[in-house]
């Protein structure tokens, strides 16, 4: 969840329609019309990565907006068991952030995802993930619409890549092997434990934990 | 009686900061503790903030006569991989003068012109230019400097566990050198684990795999990943030599360099155990604290006595023993219902931020009070999406003198440990000099007697043997 007071602005006369800001921006916020870059305020999570990448013009600032706005999607109304798969399924607990600055949770990713997110761009416009540093949830935001069924077709210009790599990926042979030449990691012992849980939430009254 | 505080070094302006303001020992009443009175033993050091850098390019001329760099040939690139946090340690100084010192030998020796410094930054695209202009590296080497960041162009690394994804412009030239320091800061995250290999998994890689290493893996396992990448074969032809500017709370203890990155990080590994493992485990006995956040670039990184403030929020287990297969501190419920990192080390009773750079998440500062001095640093923080917390719960105070006020009163205690950038010595209150002093000569012998064995055990390397 996001609470928003501020948006980007673009000072049109400085901007030279280098695109820059449309590449970065992780809301999908920025668009380019007759070569200049246009908010959708709609979708401005105040990440102000475009004001810090439009280092030469500095045509984008931030303005207060009119009233805050919160970004957050509601699971309540979404069957709780299917979010928990979900959540299980994209290796994510419901009410654990996936992220540590927006503490966007896990059950809040997958119901943004089940009610129409269908790109990272719609999941971060919806709910505020990115806003911080936008860097160590990115991952998690894969897993999340792997869970879901949608398959990500990446972006020509790289400006995410999707890697979901991670623990649960390596085979037995190669941990055991990195074991036996690196102990150190304890390689066999995360693994073990990973491959052992026997659900990744439970529920707590009417919330999984 | 116990010395008067010593100048810190010195703020760096940026966009991404409050405006420099006076330094917290010059408004306050404290005092300063030496790491040679707190540990005689650790005290060795071959520079301290105000020395003449040169000790540090004598000692990087004598440590990479030791270095293979036949590899180089004249007419070839060579692209000197540097690291953000590098620019930061003791005012930045010491790293730019062996970063400068490993082009002007490499020039020397190989008879290669083509030598680039790649400037990392950790995400703001304005950071790298700030460090260029701010320590003249366009003039030192010759308009060969470029910035680079997490979003950069990128190139896919095939390891033994996989495809991840590094920084296209670090790995296009001949050759590199991983310049490199060995400063421990997030001790919960690298664990002393190849502390050496870690910028191969931050620095020098995208932020998909930035975000990989932090949350698809194990506290331990996770230092794989470092090595993996390091160990693949197109990072490997590519691979001149090591150079690392080496520390120890006491300040910078030598230019270490080395064409085998495991050789050195064993030497690393051996010292930090014995040398940081003490800083840490003194910071374990505060029973009690006002954590004072006094310096340029983000706060949690800020050192006193060598150590960052992100070491005493996580202290209260030990990151250096591995058989705890996790080093931060879990989980909890908040008053919303929210799960939430557990409560920072309960001995921080309060923090004061006089002067630091938001931008980057403090997990689990809710619960702990803060206190922001002045209203522009305040409003930096509360339009900071990374701590939407701290705009929560953060309170204003006019000057640090009203700040310390509020903190004394939130927090009952005395005893404040000033996070500065200090190394050589630790800034606080005269109550916090004397518990320091008075527990410091039962960590030593803990340290040495029990805990350094075991540490060293836990990876590979016989006690017995160094």
């Amino acid at each position: 969840m996001s609470r928003l007071q501020f948006l980007a602005h673009v000072a049109e006369n400085k901007c030279t329609g280098c695109k820059q800001c449309e590449f970065i921006c992780p809301s999908g916020a920025i668009r380019m019309a007759e070569k200049r870059a246009k908010i959708d305020g709609d979708r401005c999570i105040d990440c102000q990565r475009c004001i810090d990448i439009c280092k030469k013009e500095n045509a984008i600032s931030r303005a207060p907006r009119l009233s805050e706005v919160t970004r957050y999607v509601d699971h309540k109304n979404l069957d709780p068991e299917k979010v928990k798969t979900l959540c299980e399924k994209a290796g994510v607990l419901p009410d654990l952030p996936i992220c540590g600055c927006s503490r966007t949770t896990g059950k809040e990713t997958i119901a943004a995802i089940l009610k129409g997110a269908k790109t990272p761009e719609d999941l971060c416009a919806m709910t505020g993930l990115r806003s911080g540093c936008g860097i160590y949830c990115m991952t998690k935001i894969f897993q999340a619409f792997e869970a879901c069924g949608i398959d990500l077709e990446e972006p020509k210009d790289r400006r995410w890549i999707k890697l979901t790599i991670s623990l649960d990926d390596l085979s037995e042979e190669k941990v055991v092997q990195i074991d036996k030449t690196f102990p150190q990691y304890h390689m066999g012992e995360d693994w073990r434990k990973l491959k052992n849980r026997a659900v990744t939430s439970v529920t707590k009254g009417s919330v999984h934990v | 009686m116990y010395r008067s505080a010593i100048n810190p070094p010195g703020v760096m302006t940026s966009v991404y900061g409050p405006q420099p303001k006076e330094r917290a020992i010059n408004i306050l009443d404290m005092v300063s503790v030496s790491i040679g009175d707190l540990f005689p033993d650790i005290a060795e050091r071959i520079y301290e903030d105000g020395d003449d850098p040169s000790a540090i390019e004598r000692a990087t001329d004598q440590a990479l006569s030791l270095v293979d760099m036949g590899m180089i040939k004249s007419g070839e690139t060579v692209k000197l991989l540097s690291s953000e946090h590098g620019f930061a340690i003791l005012g930045g100084q010491p790293y730019v003068t062996m970063l400068k010192a490993i082009k002007n030998n490499i020039q020397a020796r190989a008879g290669c012109e083509d030598v680039l410094l790649m400037v990392g930054a950790y995400k703001g695209f304005r950071e790298a230019d700030e460090v260029i202009s701010h320590f003249d590296l366009k003039r030192v080497f010759d308009g060969k400097v470029y910035g680079y960041g997490p979003y950069d162009k990128d190139i896919p690394i095939e390891t033994e566990i996989g495809t991840i994804y590094g920084i296209k412009k670090l790995f296009n030239g001949d050759w590199f050198v991983h310049s490199y320091y060995d400063d421990p800061r997030e001790m919960y995250y690298h664990r002393m684990i190849d502390r050496a290999f870690k910028s191969f998994i931050m620095s020098y890689v995208r932020f998909e795999t930035r975000s990989v290493y932090h949350m698809n893996f194990g506290n331990r396992s996770a230092n794989f990943l470092p090595r993996a990448i390091f160990n693949a074969p197109s990072i490997q032809e590519r691979y001149s030599f090591s150079c690392f500017l080496r520390t120890s709370p006491a300040g910078i203890l030598s230019i270490d360099a080395d064409n085998d990155l495991s050789a050195l990080n064993e030497r690393i590994t051996i010292s930090h155990l014995k040398k940081y493992g003490k800083m840490m485990r003194l910071f374990n006995e505060i029973d009690e604290c006002i954590a004072l956040v006094d310096g340029s670039r983000w706060g949690f990184y800020l050192h006193a006595g060598g150590v960052i403030l992100g070491v005493l929020m996580n202290v209260k287990t030990d990151p250096f023993d591995l058989s705890n297969h996790k080093a931060l501190g879990g989980l909890k419920r908040n008053k919303k219902g929210e799960l939430v990192p557990k409560l920072i080390n309960p001995a921080i009773k309060a923090i004061v931020m006089n002067q630091a750079w938001p931008g980057i998440n403090y997990l689990g500062l809710e619960d702990t009070p803060i206190v922001i001095v002045g209203e522009d640093h305040a409003d930096m923080w509360k339009a900071d999406h990374c701590n939407p917390q701290i705009a929560e719960v953060a309170q204003t105070a006019t000057d640090l003198n009203q700040a310390m006020d509020m903190a004394y009163d939130i927090g009952m205690t005395d005893k404040v440990i000033v996070f500065d950038g200090s190394f050589g010595h630790v800034n606080c209150s005269p109550s916090m000099a004397r518990l320091l002093m008075e527990k410091a000569p039962q960590v030593s012998r803990e340290v040495d007697e029990e805990l350094v064995p075991m540490w060293l055990e836990q990876r590979g390397i016989d006690p017995q043997a160094i």
